[in-house]
């Protein structure tokens, strides 16, 4: 019969199915960071359980870590927090990298980054971007504490199958347009709830067109559109980046070359079925940006603030009601809203690329005076990279700052965040209220819009750079 | 055994505009900021602190509450905390036209309650807060007045953890 890539993986991993439609499925790789993991391991200790596979569990910190400087957390509920997860780590014999290891990042990039993350495994970490992973053709997900704990004990998990959701790219990506204008693009179709109980497989040429690190940015904000997960079928593109140098936990010479023979196996069949299907033209699609405290609350860089009864999948009263938190009004032009702070950074849009197409743009540039702007690698690793190659003199020289990695401003646990009132571009994935600080503004935009703006002082359209 | 019968006051989590609240994220319901607790019994004061009209909300609640509110409940993030500030305030239900997909699987997994009622959105007028309600978890039946809605009921699965008291609990019992 023929079958989705994800009915592909699923059926690999099926351990046992119950009589409720439900199976228990195993678990290949289990992420781990301070926040969602403390509480799993005190019921582990409490009901005297070990950790059945220490050696597929990679643990790092990430969401309360300073990025100015290494050496101290000055929250002491964020140190122990931190410090938990290293003594949790050392206790079980789960690999951990730790503030000042030089692999530390945020979890769903150095997964990647590691050679951890392989087609064709499943993936789990509470965390909600674990969606991320899919770019690999792996099935990947975030959980909750409690299923954290229980993945600890038995490296499986109980769960139902999703549906499966077809999103199909076509025509060519303009100039400055990138791949988190596509992902925010599709996320504005169909809603926030608009991939609730699906699991979404992304295909199409311009899928094929995307370097790993950028079909990463459109799985990470899968869940943004309340799916389960996200899919890319692996191909060339993915078993380059697996083999290239400095990946420790991929497989290397034979069993590289014998793992990419079945990893090419991992495509949805031709004839595959799939319960919903859409098909997204971005020939002449638009810088993208968010104006309200939804990610599916966004318009093309030219647009205006909407009116609240033209705004699909939002009633009237929370588009309103959106618009007054953000202090907008409707028939704003979007290019016309000053911001105060650029973030770039995050799961999202922490990674090489994203920072080298920020620093193209603000090469020679000076950022706007009245702008704060904040750049944050995703991982230790792309910092030293983009060292290498000059981006943070690009960065410092415009008038940005330039940090260690780790969650930072995308959700402020740490002493990264924004003042009441203040207006962020963010590269990030989430505009929720205060998501970014006590009553702050988010718009949700692409490091190239970021970038653009930060030099003009309001949100801008980048695409002027790449004529 | 746990009751599957529930009586409580109610609170129905509206808007300025007067409006059931959907899509209440996992940021509105326990901030960010906050998310370094880890003990239970800290958790409940932060409950809906981030709710615009509802950061008040911890103080009000007394053990018992049945808390309301619209689509997609607990979008968002995986975290616990969302889930256990309200077991820490002792709520013994939640009632929503639809739950965000890992909230789902936590709150059962924990033992919290929750009931997914279908439409609740149309007839949303039906309930205020203060009113007294009865939730029957096997039948997914809801009282009010002598009233009746239809929610969905209880999953056999969703049972046997909230009988067990939570996932771990159920897992032992199975050995």
């Amino acid at each position: 019969m023929a079958a989705t890539l994800y009915d592909k993986i699923w059926h690999e991993h099926v351990v046992r199915e119950y009589d409720d439609g439900s199976v228990l499925l195993y678990v290949d790789r289990h992420l781990l960071h301070e926040v969602t993991s403390p509480q799993a391991f005190e019921g582990l200790r409490l009901a005297g359980r070990r950790v059945r596979r220490p050696d597929l569990v990679l643990a790092t910190v990430d969401h309360n870590v300073p990025t100015r400087h290494r050496d101290s957390v000055s929250d002491p509920v964020a140190a122990e927090q931190i410090a938990a997860l290293q003594r949790n780590a050392k206790e079980y014999g789960i690999r951990y990298l730790g503030l000042s290891h030089p692999e530390q990042g945020i979890v769903h990039v150095v997964g990647p980054e590691l050679g951890f993350t392989l087609p064709g495994t499943t993936i789990v970490c509470g965390d909600s971007h674990t969606s991320t992973h899919g770019a690999f053709g792996a099935l990947a997900f975030g959980i909750g504490t409690s299923e954290v704990e229980h993945v600890l004990a038995t490296q499986t998990i109980r769960i139902r199958k999703s549906q499966t959701f077809r999103v199909r790219f076509v025509g060519r990506l303009p100039a400055g347009v990138t791949a988190k204008d596509m992902i925010l693009y599709f996320i504005g179709l169909v809603g926030p709830a608009g991939g609730t109980g699906f699991v979404l497989e992304f295909c199409g040429d311009p899928i094929r067109a995307l370097s790993m690190e950028e079909r990463m940015t459109v799985c990470n904000m899968s869940i943004e559109a309340g799916a389960r997960a996200g899919l890319i079928a692996p191909d060339k593109v993915t078993f380059d980046y697996i083999a290239a140098d400095d990946r420790p936990f991929a497989p290397r010479g034979r069993a590289l070359h014998e793992a990419i023979s079945r990893w090419e196996k991992l495509v949805s069949d031709y004839d595959a079925q799939f319960d919903r299907e859409m098909e997204l033209n971005i020939a002449s699609l638009e810088p993208q940006v968010t104006w309200g405290t939804s990610p599916g609350m966004v318009t093309g860089i030219s647009g205006k603030v909407p009116e609240p009864e033209e705004v699909e999948h939002f009633s009237a009263d929370d588009v309103a009601k959106s618009l007054t938190y953000a202090r907008l009004k409707p028939g704003q032009k979007m290019v016309d809203i000053p911001i105060d702070v650029v973030f770039l950074g995050s799961c999202t849009n922490g990674r090489l690329t994203d920072l080298r197409i920020a620093a193209e743009i603000l090469k020679g540039k000076k950022i706007s005076p009245h702008v704060r702007m904040i750049v944050v690698p995703g991982s230790e690793r792309i910092r030293r990279h983009a060292e290498q190659m000059g981006l943070d003199k690009i960065f410092r020289e415009a008038g940005a700052e330039w940090r260690h990695a780790g969650c930072s401003m995308c959700l402020a646990m740490n002493e990264d965040r924004l003042d009441p009132g203040q207006r962020c571009a963010s590269t990030t994935n989430r505009n929720f209220e205060s998501r970014q600080g006590h009553d702050s503004i988010t718009h949700l935009v692409s490091p190239a819009t970021a970038a653009a703006s930060a030099i003009a002082g309001h949100l801008s359209d980048p695409r002027e750079y790449f004529t | 055994m746990r009751p599957t019968t529930i009586t409580g006051r109610l609170w129905v989590l509206t808007g300025p505009d007067g409006k059931l609240y959907d899509d209440i994220d996992t940021d509105m319901i326990f901030h960010n900021r906050y998310l370094h607790i880890t003990e239970i019994e800290q958790m409940g004061q932060y409950a809906l602190g981030n709710l615009e009209g509802w950061e008040d909300f911890a103080h009000k609640a007394r053990p018992g509450d049945i808390v309301m509110a619209g689509k997609n409940f607990g979008a968002g993030s995986s975290r616990q905390q969302a889930v256990d500030c309200f077991r820490a305030l002792g709520v013994s239900a939640i009632v929503a036209e639809s739950f965000g997909a890992i909230y789902k699987r936590n709150a059962i997994n924990s033992g919290l309650p929750i009931v997914t009622l279908p439409g609740l959105t149309e007839m949303a007028g039906e309930f205020k807060t203060g009113d007294t309600v009865e939730v029957h978890f096997e039948t997914g039946q809801l009282t009010l007045d002598g009233k009746t809605f239809r929610a969905e009921p209880f999953s056999q699965v969703q049972m046997d953890i909230y009988q067990a008291g939570d996932l771990f609990a159920y897992g032992k019992s199975l050995e």
